[in-house]
């Protein structure tokens, strides 16, 4: 078989072309998100947040009768919002200290979501899809959700993101300049819980922190400035949603086990290639 | 623009008027107690006192991170509740990551932020700013460098540039002398030479003091409250810096009425 035929040969079937779509997107729209949360050190909040979805959707799947539907999106939705205004209202001040609110508002929802799930019959089967998602599955109004999603998302990025570099880098110039900072601050929680609603079906709860974090600890390594970054970071979170879903469809491996596995390859290639160049030019230079 | 126009300021108040100023943190909720305090428009003044004497505290409350718990605070006679934006501020060097990815131009361009305005981007005549302050302070060639690639001295004119690009007529630096070498004290007090001649006030909080180096219009002993406040050759007793730093502080005479001391042991990382 040749390589146009190998590429070709799974985009056959519409829902197949939707789940490839959908992994860019998601790819793509995650990156660009996880730059802010890398640059402010939130991986912690991104992966407490990816969890603290856990009942929402479970119950939207129980409500169902545990079919993988829109209203996902929705349970998801509401328990993320949930969440991050919780973390945010307890960490208004600095009197519960901000890793030990986003740990506790974790694990409560995580486990509140276990405990509706488990309500199930299929429980596990249920469990697994939800955890390790379940790209295949994806219809045309979920790709349209996702793609809606994203798209406030970076529109939201594109219109405040002077603001949000402020914000990030230096919360004094943010107060000096009479910004709404707990607002700001708000908003870009209330941003990575969309992305990671709207990432929830391609990747599951699990390794949604993967899809945050790698593409743009990876960028960061190769230039020096936000904007740049995020270019970057979403290419390569593009990238690894294609690649991830040939391996995924050839290999019958999940779909987020894919595009996290390609993810940190190239991750791992950048950091070998980088020190090697550092390694090369320290030789050079003595 | 318009929050500049609407605002403008003027020169006939005090640059800083504090008045009755209490602030503090959960859990030290009077870090600062009944500051009163007066600084005219151009003048240099340090700030000095022992370490949690609330330095760091007074210039969040005047830059607005930290919301005082009574008392008031204007620039130039307007309220500081929206004339925070004539206030420049050069944080501590631990404040900031400076691994952060942002070059020495994107940072100076955050300055121009609130002239820019809401949801829009900079434009020719926010770049030309930029570029203009960045070359008048000798830092046009590190326009692309990562900030975390400059020297102690840079860092602080970078954030100095800022405030520029800001139009800050207030400026504050926390500690910019602290772990930098020679060279690099000077060339920030000859940028602040420079800044002075624009009129714009400086606020400076440093442990040491040399007072050969460092020309101030008045210094302002802090802690907890306003110990003392004048002219150097008034403030920089021997009772006030014993009164300010305890009977130990290391106070040497030098000629007759100037007093040198350093706290270097004091400095804080």
């Amino acid at each position: 078989m040749d390589i146009v035929s190998l590429l070709s040969e799974p985009l056959g079937y519409a829902f197949i072309q939707r789940g490839m779509l959908a992994l860019i997107l998601v790819g793509g729209i995650s990156a660009v998100v996880g730059c802010f949360v890398v640059v402010r050190g939130m991986s912690f909040f991104g992966d407490a947040l990816s969890h603290a979805i856990l009942p929402g959707v479970a119950l939207s799947y129980t409500a169902s009768g545990g079919y993988v539907a829109s209203n996902l999106f929705l349970g998801g939705l509401g328990a993320g919002i949930v969440s991050a205004l919780v973390i945010a209202w307890l960490t208004r001040n600095q009197e519960l200290k901000e890793d030990s609110a986003i740990a506790i508002v974790f694990v409560t929802m995580f486990a509140l979501g276990i405990a509706i799930v488990s309500t199930q019959a299929s429980y596990s089967a249920d469990l697994t899809h939800i955890l390790f998602g379940s790209i295949l599955g994806i219809s045309q109004s979920d790709l349209l959700m996702v793609a809606a999603m994203g798209a406030a998302v970076l529109l939201v990025i594109l219109l405040l993101y002077k603001e949000l570099l402020i914000v990030s880098f230096d919360l004094t110039l943010a107060h000096s300049l009479r910004f709404p900072v707990e607002r700001l601050r708000i908003l870009l929680l209330l941003l990575i819980a969309v992305t990671i609603v709207a990432s929830l079906q391609a990747v599951g709860i699990a390794l949604m922190l993967a899809l945050l974090i790698t593409p743009a600890a990876t960028a960061r390594l190769l230039v020096k400035r936000l904007h740049h970054m995020i270019v970057i970071a979403s290419l390569i979170g593009i990238v690894s949603g294609v690649v991830g879903f040939y391996a995924s469809y050839y290999l019958d491996i999940p779909s987020g086990a894919c595009i996290v596995l390609t993810l940190s390859a190239i991750f791992g290639l950048v950091i070998a290639l980088k020190s090697g160049f550092t390694q090369l030019r320290e030789r050079g230079g003595s | 623009m318009s929050i500049f126009k609407r605002n403008s300021f003027d020169a006939s108040q005090p640059a800083l008027l504090a008045e009755q100023l209490s602030a503090g943190y959960p859990g030290n909720r009077f870090a600062l107690s009944d500051i009163n305090l007066s600084i005219g428009g151009g003048e240099r003044v340090a700030v000095i006192g022992p370490n949690g004497a609330g330095k760091s505290t007074l210039f969040k409350a005047i830059v607005g991170t930290l919301q005082f718990t009574h008392g008031h605070i204007s620039i130039h006679g307007v309220d500081c509740y929206s004339s925070h934006i004539y206030v420049g501020y050069v944080p501590q060097q631990s404040e900031i990551d400076w691994k952060f990815p942002a070059s020495v131009f994107d940072v100076v361009m955050m300055g121009r932020s609130r002239h820019i305005g809401w949801l829009r981007r900079p434009g020719k005549s926010d770049r030309a700013i930029v570029n203009d302050i960045l070359d008048d302070l000798s830092l046009g060639d590190l326009a692309s460098q990562q900030i975390g690639e400059l020297s102690g001295g840079q860092r602080r004119r970078v954030f100095i540039a800022r405030a520029l690009a800001q139009d800050a007529r207030v400026l504050l630096l926390d500690e910019p002398f602290a772990g930098v070498d020679q060279t690099a004290e000077q060339e920030i007090i000859d940028t602040l030479d420079a800044l002075t001649n624009q009129g714009i006030t400086i606020l400076l909080s440093t442990h040491h003091m040399h007072n050969d180096a460092l020309r101030f219009d008045k210094v302002l002993i802090l802690r907890r409250t306003v110990m003392a406040y004048g002219p150097p050759g008034e403030v920089l007793t021997a009772q006030n810096l014993r009164d300010a730093y305890g009977a130990a502080a290391p106070v040497l005479h030098h000629g007759d009425a100037r007093l040198m001391f350093s706290l270097d042991h004091e400095r804080e990382s």
